[in-house]
């Protein structure tokens, strides 16, 4: 029966010659990376021996290292000697060295910050007790309320002889820019407070009351109007902002 | 008993605030301001960037920052189990590190991890070299970090921030403000430079080579004593 084993943060070829590195107590450049060449490839054969899949990775630091070895083993050429720059191996493996030395400073930071814990205030879900506020009104008032808006005149419907077969557009009576543009003349009109009942009065009609509220929010988001209402569902008093 | 104050504020920024008390102090600072700051950072669910703060208080910049290091300054007391921090320009109240063992007793929190050596090293990279992608991240660990990256993603230490304009069009990662609250960093400012780093570490490597030629030494000349 065969047997696999699956590491999650699996160590790389990187993680292995930077741990040949500290063990040999060497110095990263390219002579001491020539005398540990030899203890990475058998590694290397252990690994295989052990039947661990070789990552191409290792075999292409492996190439790299071997490289590196027959560099430092040739005769020195003086006159190519000073172009000569860093083997790639050698930066990365500086990076490497680097990245781990701050990860150790970050676990220092990581245990020196604890384990601090904040309380969780959560305004939401204390908002349902919020909302049981007092109305400040008589049931018949409020029925008297109710009724006046569910009796307001719907809409008129226009009879047309339609088509089935085509679309009907409705005809736009009532919109918020025009509605917007009314509220501001009545408002400068009087140059003073104006009712919210008043500016609906003479228009019975349940879109265009609601329109009419739309454009008075709207007003309101602006910062054009200021209103005013004192209890629900009292008269709302609207006056120009200064 | 308030005289004894244990510090939780790093240098810099102690620095800063003397400074900034030498020149004006709490003293015109009313005690209904102060109240008003700590109840917004009190309720607030998240931490509460300073913009808020000014917009719905409407007090200076100055007023503000003042107010704020009072209050950092009281809850340092030792009588407190609870401290004012501030994270990229926001704050929030926490409970001191040294009660932990009893606030997760109470909640019975059993898991608290830390990161593994892995994790770190990728943050590390990723707080560095950030914005960055994950090839680029794997060039320098020499190993496929897509496993971390799900993890540290998860502990919402990083993020998303974008896609790299190259083939492919790679995701990019940055760090989050949880990273700067976990390790407890007021900003990434406060992340030594990698030249500071290096030599910090260089500095190790000599003071410890020192001292184990001084070790050495010394087991020389006892032996020469012996000898003697």
């Amino acid at each position: 029966m065969d047997y696999k084993l699956i590491l999650d943060d699996f160590e790389g070829p990187l993680e292995l010659l930077y741990q040949l590195v500290k063990k040999n107590e060497i110095n990263i450049s390219e002579v001491s990376l020539a005398k540990i060449t030899d203890q990475y490839l058998k590694h290397l054969e252990q690994m295989r021996e052990f039947d661990i899949d070789l990552a191409s990775e290792f075999l292409i630091i492996a190439a790299e290292l071997i490289e590196i070895k027959i560099k430092a083993l040739l005769p020195v050429d003086d006159e190519l000697e000073e172009e000569e720059t860093e083997h790639e191996l050698i930066t990365r493996l500086r990076e490497y060295e680097l990245f781990k030395n701050i990860a150790q400073m970050l676990k220092e930071w990581e245990e020196r910050a604890g384990n601090r814990y904040q309380a969780k205030v959560d305004i939401e879900e204390l908002m349902p007790e919020m909302l049981q506020v007092d109305l400040e009104i008589s049931a018949s008032k409020l029925y008297e309320l109710v009724v006046k808006a569910l009796t307001a005149e719907k809409e008129e419907e226009t009879e047309v002889l339609k088509n089935p077969k085509l679309e009907y557009l409705k005809e736009e009576k009532f919109n918020i820019s025009n509605k917007i543009r009314d509220i501001l003349k009545d408002i400068r009109q009087v140059n003073h407070e104006v009712s919210f009942f008043h500016l609906i009065k003479e228009e019975n009609n349940q879109l265009e009351i609601v329109v009419s509220l739309l454009a008075l929010l709207e007003l309101m988001k602006r910062k054009r109007i200021r209103v005013v209402q004192d209890n629900n569902f009292s008269d709302i008093r609207i006056s120009m902002e200064r | 008993m308030s005289e004894d104050k244990i510090s939780y504020l790093s240098n810099k920024r102690r620095e800063k605030e003397q400074k900034i008390l030498d020149n004006l102090g709490f003293e015109d600072l009313k005690p209904k301001e102060i109240a008003l700051v700590e109840a917004l950072i009190f309720s607030s669910k998240k931490k509460l960037p300073r913009s808020v703060i000014k917009e719905i208080t409407a007090f200076s910049e100055e007023k503000l920052e003042r107010i704020i290091i009072y209050l950092e300054q009281k809850y340092q007391g030792v009588e407190f189990g609870i401290q004012l921090k501030e994270y990229n320009d926001s704050y929030l109240f926490q409970t001191k590190k040294e009660f932990a063992a009893e606030i997760e007793q109470l909640f019975d929190i059993t898991k608290v991890s830390s990161l593994s050596t892995a994790s770190m090293e990728t943050l590390a990279i990723i707080a560095y070299r950030q914005p960055v992608t994950r090839s680029e991240i794997e060039e320098i660990r020499g190993v496929s970090v897509e496993r971390t990256l799900t993890t540290l993603t998860k502990y919402e230490l990083i993020e998303e921030v974008g896609r790299k304009e190259t083939i492919g069009n790679p995701i990019i990662y940055g760090t989050t403000d949880q990273f700067l609250e976990y390790l407890d960093i007021e900003d990434l400012a406060e992340l030594p430079e990698i030249e500071r780093v290096e030599k910090l570490f260089a500095e190790e490597i000599e003071a410890a080579a020192e001292q184990a030629a001084e070790e050495e030494m010394e087991a020389e000349s006892k032996k020469d004593s012996k000898e003697i």
